[in-house]
């Protein structure tokens, strides 16, 4: 399929959070995304700005799951035509205010950080890279397919060692976003033959006619025509419900399953 | 190609052993090959050191490894899975822990690579990646055929590779 978006994105300074682990980045490709993602660029840099004799931290990105919390980062895009899935999101934490809360998952890439053993000359905020560079150097994927996300984390030996006064963390991503294919389904609302405008129809999504793994798609309201579209992935099945509330009265239809 | 996989060990400690064997990637299968696409290693060292710098040695195992810590696969596209014959093993199940092989004998030495060190304990500590293989692996094969495997190992001293430095792997590998 072909690129419908290439973005990047960077977090805020993020402090240390005063204990052995921090969760410092998630990237997520929500369920009903309608693209693979492909990362093509992930580095973290910090500054450390009080000394640490012991070890350096510690940074592991894995495929992370139950992700949430911390702030949603905007994306900016190469071509500005382009518009990124909405189903896409990009968490950073700001301090104690709002953590990213998570379940790493295998480990697929490790990098120790850097630390600043005395106060003295130079201090350089050089790349850490999260994921190999290979991705960026020889074109190799890191998909994240709907419903994958990854997660990024900080481990110290002690509290110490990633104290807020201490470390300063932030993060920058790059990607692109392959569309998956998908089918067309439509409709048109009706109530006693005319069209209903501000009705609302359920687009959902399952591997299979018995619903495993259903996800919503979308939330359409119809228009003055009544009518609704949305897409369905190849492969999958779609369903569709429908409600409206007219004054006081509640109105419903027969669904559409089984949209394959 | 069956898929892009990747493997990391946990932060290991300095052992003064000469050499200290931080990592394998073997691979058993009878019929496919592993593609070394990547081999990163990184230290970071907490005392001086004015002795040269510890060594890291790459090269293939004179035989199929044992023991150590079996380390979980990353996987790049979650629609492949890892073949079960490619085996990855590190010297340790957490952070810091207790060393425990892997056990290997280094053939050949492939290349090696200089860790680093403080001459003094003084300012800014980076921990660049040093590479274990010449960055040509990205795109010219570096084949394991069966029973063949890869040692990545630390030759130091007593002095210069104690319990005070800590080292990490990464592995980026293709199977077919």
């Amino acid at each position: 399929m072909a690129i419908s978006f290439r973005g990047f994105t960077r977090s805020p300074i993020c402090i240390g959070n005063d204990s052995t682990t921090q969760y410092v980045f998630a990237f997520q490709n929500g369920a009903a995304s309608r693209v693979n993602v492909n990362i093509r660029r992930l580095s973290l840099q910090n500054d450390a700005l009080t000394v640490a004799a012991v070890v350096m931290p510690l940074l592991r990105v894995s495929r992370g799951t139950s992700i949430s919390g911390g702030i949603i980062l905007d994306k900016q895009s190469a071509n500005t035509t382009q518009t990124s899935d909405s189903n896409i999101i990009v968490r950073a934490p700001i301090a104690e205010m709002a953590r990213i809360t998570g379940t790493p998952g295998t480990t697929i890439w490790t990098q120790f950080i850097q630390r600043m053993h005395t106060a003295a000359e130079q201090q350089q905020g050089d790349d850490r890279n999260m994921l190999t560079t290979l991705i960026a150097d020889t074109g190799r994927e890191f998909k994240l397919r709907p419903g994958e996300s990854l997660l990024a984390s900080i481990t110290t030996p002690t509290n110490a060692a990633n104290a807020a006064t201490m470390n300063n963390y932030f993060v920058n991503i790059a990607w692109e976003e392959d569309e998956i294919t998908t089918f067309a389904i439509s409709g048109t609302v009706t109530l006693a033959g005319s069209p209903v405008a501000g009705a609302i129809v359920y687009v959902m999504e399952s591997d299979d006619e018995i619903g495993t793994n259903t996800t919503l798609v979308e939330t359409i309201t119809t228009d003055v025509s009544g009518a609704w579209a949305s897409t369905i992935k190849t492969g999958k099945v779609g369903s569709a419900f429908v409600q409206y509330k007219s004054g006081g009265t509640y109105y419903t239809a027969p669904g559409s399953p089984y949209l394959e | 190609m069956a898929g892009f996989f990747s493997a990391s060990t946990f932060r290991q400690i300095g052992t003064a052993a000469s050499p200290q064997n931080l990592l394998t990637i073997e691979n058993i299968d009878g019929t496919k090959l592993v593609y070394i696409r990547r081999l990163v290693i990184q230290m970071d060292a907490t005392v001086a050191l004015t002795a040269v710098m510890p060594l890291i040695k790459v090269g293939r195992a004179t035989g199929v490894p044992t023991g150590g810590t079996t380390l979980a696969k990353g996987l790049f596209n979650t629609a492949n899975s890892s073949n079960a014959n490619t085996i990855v093993r590190g010297s340790t199940a957490s952070d810091g822990g207790a060393n425990s092989g892997p056990t290997a004998t280094m053939g050949d030495v492939l290349w090696q690579q200089y860790g680093m060190r403080l001459h003094t304990a003084v300012g800014q500590v980076l921990a660049h990646d040093n590479f274990g293989l010449p960055a040509i692996v990205d795109t010219q094969d570096f084949i394991l055929r069966q029973n063949q495997a890869l040692l990545v190992a630390v030759i130091g001293t007593g002095s210069s590779n104690p319990a005070t430095n800590h080292w990490m792997v990464n592995v980026c590998w293709e199977e077919d």
